[in-house]
């Protein structure tokens, strides 16, 4: 008899994947009621917006799996006082993806000169946009994968089944509700 | 005597503790370690971002494409992700020691498979009639979930592959499948998933549209 049999993943896994398909149709829409503004005025946001919600997924992540490891080593416990480990945590994840956020604006600045893609986006405006997407898009992140790690310690669920597909794909909704409130602060739209 | 020194020990170990600790959880280690897998990372997704700036044409042909492009990203990213570390879990319990006739891995990639195409087509009409829910264009069920089943399962096809190609490397070459299988599949993932969408909804637009 295998450990792993067909039925009992599929079971295991579909209400998790319903509910990330119902909020990731979410994030679909948001693109698809901002159409207008990807395809016709700023086709660049196109290159940038899957590696920016990607880097706020990530570090997420990066933070979950570390939360969890160390409830699971029991260097943490479930109560919401203030460590080391977690602060660390929380301090590297962050330095990690302000640092790739504002590389990708730089990445994707040149980028559009090698593709010659008309936008009246300078450097500095792509590397500001990407930078304040990220930090936004990350204190939303960490903030749930805090709750929801130590949550579902609490509650003995295993946050890696749980944490990370969450995680990521409201990682996703964020990152692109942050892409078009901030391009809509600095006057684009 | 033998008191004292079952102190000492116990305070070596203290020592030891607080010193992994201290490594472990120092900001330092942390950044070093995942900065540059994390920038890799970057890079693959300003490729799947290229490859759908790439697809303005096909956006602007099947109204409602938009729609299932993050939807089919997550989906797939969910799926190999956690099939990725179900193989690493399996190896790191020594159910994997032969890749051929395994039924661990078959029906792990069979569930993985079902799966993608279960959700596919949950996600074509989900996508469909929320868009027109809106009151917004959608090229019809047909279009959408065909798009989204293409995509899906060809894409899961592929990563299951490349899951269980790097699930033997890793078993091979010694190392903790967990550091690499899932980041790998994820940022991979990504660049196979866009190329298939773009790749479908050309069929699609082929085949019906055009």
């Amino acid at each position: 008899m295998a450990f792993y049999s067909v039925r009992k993943i599929i079971e295991n896994s579909i209400p998790v994947l319903m509910f990330t398909a119902i909020i990731s149709i979410a994030s679909g829409q948001m693109l698809n009621v901002n159409q207008g503004v990807l395809v016709g005025s700023f086709p660049v946001f196109l290159i940038m917006i899957p590696p920016l919600i990607k880097v706020g997924g990530d570090t997420g992540s990066i933070l979950g799996a570390r939360l969890s490891s160390a409830l699971h080593l029991g260097l943490i416990d479930s109560g919401l006082k203030r460590s080391p480990v977690i602060d660390n945590s929380i301090i590297a994840s962050f330095i990690i993806g302000i640092t790739t956020c504002i590389l990708l604006g730089v990445v994707v600045w040149v980028i559009q000169i090698i593709l010659s893609i008309n936008s009246n986006i300078g450097p500095l405006a792509i590397v500001t946009i990407s930078t304040v997407v990220g930090a936004i898009q990350m204190l939303i992140m960490f903030s749930m994968t805090i709750l929801i790690a130590l949550f579902s310690h609490r509650f003995g669920m295993d946050p890696d089944d749980t944490v990370i597909p969450i995680i990521t794909t409201s990682g996703d909704f964020f990152g692109i509700l942050c892409i078009f409130m901030v391009i809509n602060w600095v006057g684009l739209i | 005597m033998s008191e004292d020194q079952g102190v000492m020990i116990e305070e070596d170990i203290e020592d030891y503790i607080e010193e992994y600790i201290e490594e472990y959880a120092s900001v330092r280690s942390i950044v070093r370690e995942a900065l540059p897998f994390e920038i890799i990372c970057m890079l693959g997704g300003v490729l799947a971002g290229i490859i759908l700036f790439g697809m303005v044409e096909e956006i602007a042909s099947i109204p409602g494409l938009l729609v299932i492009v993050p939807a089919v990203m997550a989906m797939r990213g969910n799926i190999s992700c956690a099939l990725g570390s179900r193989l690493g879990s399996a190896i790191h319990m020594g159910l994997i020691t032969k890749i051929e006739r395994n039924p661990e891995l078959t029906n792990n990639i069979m569930a993985s498979l079902s799966l993608s195409f279960i959700l596919a087509v949950i996600l074509g009409f989900l996508g469909h009639y929320v868009t027109v829910f809106m009151g917004l264009q959608s090229a019809g069920p047909f279009i959408i979930v065909s798009i989204t089943v293409m995509s899906g399962v060809i894409s899961g096809i592929i990563l299951a592959g490349v899951a269980v190609l790097l699930a033997t490397m890793a078993f091979r070459f010694g190392l903790d499948p967990d550091n690499i299988i899932t980041p790998a599949i994820g940022t991979i993932g990504d660049i196979v998933t866009m190329l298939l969408i773009f790749a479908s909804s050309k069929v699609m637009i082929w085949l019906f549209i055009a």
